[in-house]
């Protein structure tokens, strides 16, 4: 019987999963457990020079350097060592290998493959490969390799039990391509379309239009900068059925959901602001920048200094990408907030078998036939066609040609890369000018007191026999609608022609006071070129101008710690706007709804952690916009993902045609659907136990792998999807970096929310999440004194 | 075994195990032997425990010596983490945190099991 024990338990350590984990777990020869015990070694002999690293007190790297390879083989080999699995994610997600690693994504990887990211990025590869952005680029990636080649792997691989492949220039573009697509990928079209098939395009006009009235853009002032173009039209289409297909409502908005899963989550925006020395108590400019993306663990920004003989350079990499593309050097700094230009446009064909027609001939498809590796399921195989446009996205018997700025090659490094070396305004701007993706708004500062702002990207010109269009519809591929000249999917385009002239792009130069929040950048009829098809609400922007203008009005100066107060603002412009309308509801409302209306009455609109008021309005308008989208869309067929945002569902009046002569259902009161919302909510707050807006509005920002203990920790924080202070719980989103900039002398100030490093055992995995959730900051100072943490050294070895 | 010569390899075994002071010695050696190659493969954690449970004349004794052997693994795991300073880290891990308790735990008895292959040798005199 012993013998029978003895060989069982032996036996069993044979099976390839208990042998597996105990390969992993078991203690002292674990993989898992290297990460654990190891340390970066302190020394590496590489090829391309001598650098140091030294780390301050929140893990942020300062890398020195003699040149620039030196420089950026040491920047690749610290994201290596601090965030090398969220790289390989990445890479995986877009290249559609990542059913391969985890499984149980096989959606994600058709999507991809037909997106066909991989190719964009090698064409981006193509074009970048032997300038020196290329050189610092192949540098950075085989600093990458030799981290790789000398460390554990973290805890992720070892988890999931695959070694990840050597990181290429390819796969830093293809970091650049996701950073583009999350900017500016936006099937809003479809949406719309989606809309319009299934209530009609009056109604959607009203529920989906592309432009909110409001009187803030950014360039509050038609006559400022922005140049005027005499080529392209902005006239809207109408809006209803597509232009070309004939496929049905369910169909369409089968198509838009699903392709909504692939772009970021609803609310992706970001603020930024600059002010003129005019206002200032130093006389110096002052810029602040705050992007809003999906908060994630480890986080999408890595913070850190490149010290070269002729720059130093502070501010935030994505990882996997050598330059700084937020911060500020020893000339001035900048920011970006997303600019929302319509680069993607929709086309619809006639297809015959593998041929679709364009113009007056048929052509095939361009076809491929691929296998997505599925861990621990069934191998799938797809084929994957494109057309002269790019991609077909096909869905559930839909198939729609995409047409994207990202497809094709970009000289965004080059742009980057001439940012950190910039000596003043008009190098910045120069830059700025090879920008391609994503469309951006850039706001400069310089030390010698200039201030810039200008939109950056390939925006296209599309033209339909030889006409400008918008883009903001279906268009038919095969009648040659909206074409774009200059575009070349997967290859180099013209970047001279078929562009709105950077010249020619909204712009402002010396603004005194800016603010941008993703609102409108200008007035439609201030620019002759077709711009968006939509752009963010301005509940953060007005607010923005609202704190600037007041300032400069009280002739008070806007100092550093006034800059700080702004971007940790609070107050909430929906509450400003629909409280009212909720208390004026009161009369007709039940015992429940109207004690909880009260918790409103008197409440400031700041959504802080301690009110009540922000508890109850946060949770108010979702279950608001539930009771007045929901039943009709149902209805309809239409996917939640297309409900309309705040900007409308709070705007909708109590005559609104949507409540009193609805496309589906019965007529209603909004001030029924308003005490229904409340009632809602008081449900809510009651299961949930809630007491105050802190006890919702906590960090929630998790690992991929959905394991606890590799998720932050839950603080309670302040600001809402509306306010300046963003943070936007239901979708994970919110501020992914705080910067703000002085220009006087003194440190600009930082924070990230969670910590710089993303190995689980490291002291900075999320150090830096409780100071951000309570809206503090750090100094961006680099680290010149002391032992370097890790010295390389020039000589033959590998890299 | 009576007809077992004396000098074989089982007599100079019980003779091991008799003998207090020889018997500690072995156990240590054996332990610190298995914890060294533990490092470099689980499968030691088995062989450590067999070779601890070796040292002990009775099979219960030898079970209790490879579950000794086994908490002497967790704790040297401890303190290499604690010198690391990822200790905390790896006890927030909740059931992957467990894991490399459980391993030797279970695994130092399991190999100290082969001692049961063995009579006694006070069952052989």
């Amino acid at each position: 019987m012993l013998a029978a024990l003895l060989a069982g338990g032996v036996g069993a350590s044979a099976v390839d999963p208990i042998r597996s984990g105990l390969d992993r777990f078991a203690p002292l020869s674990g993989g898992v457990w290297e990460t654990a015990t190891a340390s970066v070694p302190e020394t590496v002999t590489t090829p391309h020079g001598e650098a140091t690293v030294r780390y301050d007190d929140e893990g942020v790297p300062t890398v020195a350097a003699d040149n620039e390879a030196s420089l950026y083989f040491a920047v690749g080999y610290v994201h290596a060592a601090d965030r090398l699995f969220q790289m390989d994610l990445i890479r995986r997600r877009m290249r559609g290998t990542l059913a391969a690693a985890v499984g149980q994504q096989v959606e994600s990887d058709i999507f991809h493959r037909q997106m066909d990211y991989t190719a964009a990025a090698q064409a981006n590869w193509d074009y970048l490969s032997g300038t020196p952005a290329g050189d610092a680029v192949e540098a950075h990636a085989a600093g990458v390799n030799a981290l790789r080649e000398r460390q554990p792997l973290p805890i992720e691989f070892q988890l999931l039990g695959y070694e990840p492949d050597r990181w290429t220039p390819v796969d830093s573009m293809l970091i650049e391509k996701q950073i583009s697509w999350g900017l500016t990928g936006d099937f809003s079209t479809l949406r719309r379309a989606a809309i319009a098939d299934a209530l009609g395009g009056e109604t959607a006009e009203r529920i989906a239009p592309r432009r909110l009235d409001h009187d803030v853009p950014i360039l509050r002032s038609a006559s400022e900068d922005s140049a005027r173009g005499d080529a392209t039209t902005t006239e809207a289409a109408t809006l209803g059925a597509p232009t070309g297909g004939d496929d049905s409502p369910a169909e369409s908005a089968a198509l838009a959901a699903w392709l909504t899963g692939f772009e970021w989550p609803d609310g992706i925006g970001s603020n930024s602001w600059v002010v003129g020395g005019e206002h200032t108590e130093s006389g110096r400019p002052l810029l602040a920048n705050d992007p809003h993306l999906t908060l994630l663990v480890p986080p999408v920004w890595y913070e850190m200094h490149h010290e070269l003989p002729d720059h130093s350079v502070s501010g935030v990499t994505f990882p996997g990408q050598p330059f700084v593309v937020i911060g500020e050097n020893d000339a001035g700094a900048w920011g970006f907030t997303n600019a929302g230009m319509d680069v993607l446009d929709v086309y619809e064909y006639e297809i015959d078998g593998e041929q679709y027609r364009y113009g007056d001939e048929w052509r095939e498809f361009e076809t491929a036939t691929e296998t997505i590796e599925v861990s621990g399921g069934d191998d799938r195989e797809i084929t994957t066609r494109k057309t002269v446009h790019g991609p077909l996205i096909e869905r559930q018997g839909r198939r729609v040609g995409v047409a994207w700025t990202g497809l094709q090659a970009c000289r965004t490094a080059e742009a980057v890369r001439a940012l950190n070396r910039s000596d003043g305004r008009e190098e910045a701007i120069e830059a700025l000018s090879r920008f391609d993706q994503p469309t951006q708004n850039a706001v400069y500062a310089d030390r010698e007191g200039n201030t810039h702002y200008h939109v950056t990207g390939l925006v296209p010109i599309r033209r339909t026999d030889g006409e400008a269009v918008a883009g903001d519809r279906i268009f038919d591929g095969s009648a040659r609608e909206g074409e774009w000249p200059g575009y070349e999917p997967y290859g180099e385009p013209d970047f001279e022609d078929g562009w709105i002239p950077f010249e020619e792009k909204p712009s402002l130069r010396d603004p005194d006071l800016l603010a941008t929040a993703n609102q409108r950048v200008i007035d439609d009829d201030a620019s002759d070129y077709y711009l968006s098809e939509g752009y963010s609400a301005p509940w953060r922007g007005a607010r923005i101008y609202e704190l600037l203008d007041a300032r400069a009005a009280a002739d008070e100066p806007i100092t550093h710690a006034y800059s700080r107060a702004v971007q940790l603002d609070s107050y909430d412009r929906r509450a400003e706007l629909f409280v009212p309308e909720i208390l004026g509801a009161r009369s007709g409302m039940g015992e429940r709804a109207v004690a909880l209306a009260n918790d409103l009455d008197g409440w400031d609109y700041a959504m802080d952690r301690d009110e009540r008021g922000a508890l109850v309005f946060e949770l108010f308008t979702d279950h608001y916009r539930q009771r007045v989208f929901g039943p009709v869309f149902e209805a309809a067929g239409l996917d939640e993902s297309l409900f309309p945002g705040d900007w409308i569902t709070l705007n909708l009046a109590a005559d609104d045609p949507w409540f009193r002569d609805p496309p589906a259902g019965e007529p209603r009161e909004r001030a029924q659907v308003i005490a229904r919302a409340l009632v809602d909510t008081a449900d809510e707050i009651e299961d949930e136990g809630y007491e105050t807006y802190g006890d919702y509005n906590r960090t929630a920002i998790d690992h991929p792998f959905g394991l606890g203990f590799l998720s932050y920790p839950e603080y309670p924080t302040d600001g809402s999807a509306a306010t300046v202070r963003n943070y936007r719980k239901e979708s994970g989103a919110g501020s992914s970096y705080r910067l703000l900039a002085r220009l006087d002398g003194d440190p600009s100030q930082t924070v990230i929310p969670g910590g710089n490093n993303g190995d689980y055992f490291s002291d900075h995995y999320a150090d830096q999440l409780r100071a951000w959730a309570d809206g503090e900051y750090s100094s961006l100072v680099p680290t010149t004194e002391g032992e370097p943490a890790i010295r390389f050294r020039g000589g033959d070895r590998d890299a | 075994m009576p007809d077992d010569p004396p000098g074989t390899a089982l007599q100079r075994l019980y003779a091991l195990q008799t003998d207090p002071t020889n018997r500690w010695r072995a156990t240590v050696l054996a332990g610190a032997l298995g914890a060294l190659l533990a490092t470099v493969h689980w499968s030691a954690i088995l062989v450590g425990g067999a070779l601890v449970g070796l040292a002990w004349p009775t099979f219960r004794r030898a079970l209790l010596a490879g579950l000794g052997f086994g908490i002497a693994v967790v704790a040297v795991f401890a303190l290499e983490l604690a010198l690391a300073g990822t200790l905390s880290n790896v006890a927030a891990m909740g059931m992957f945190g467990a894991l490399p308790l459980a391993v030797p735990l279970v695994g130092g008895p399991l190999g100290a099991v082969v001692r049961g292959l063995f009579p006694d040798s006070s069952a052989r005199n």
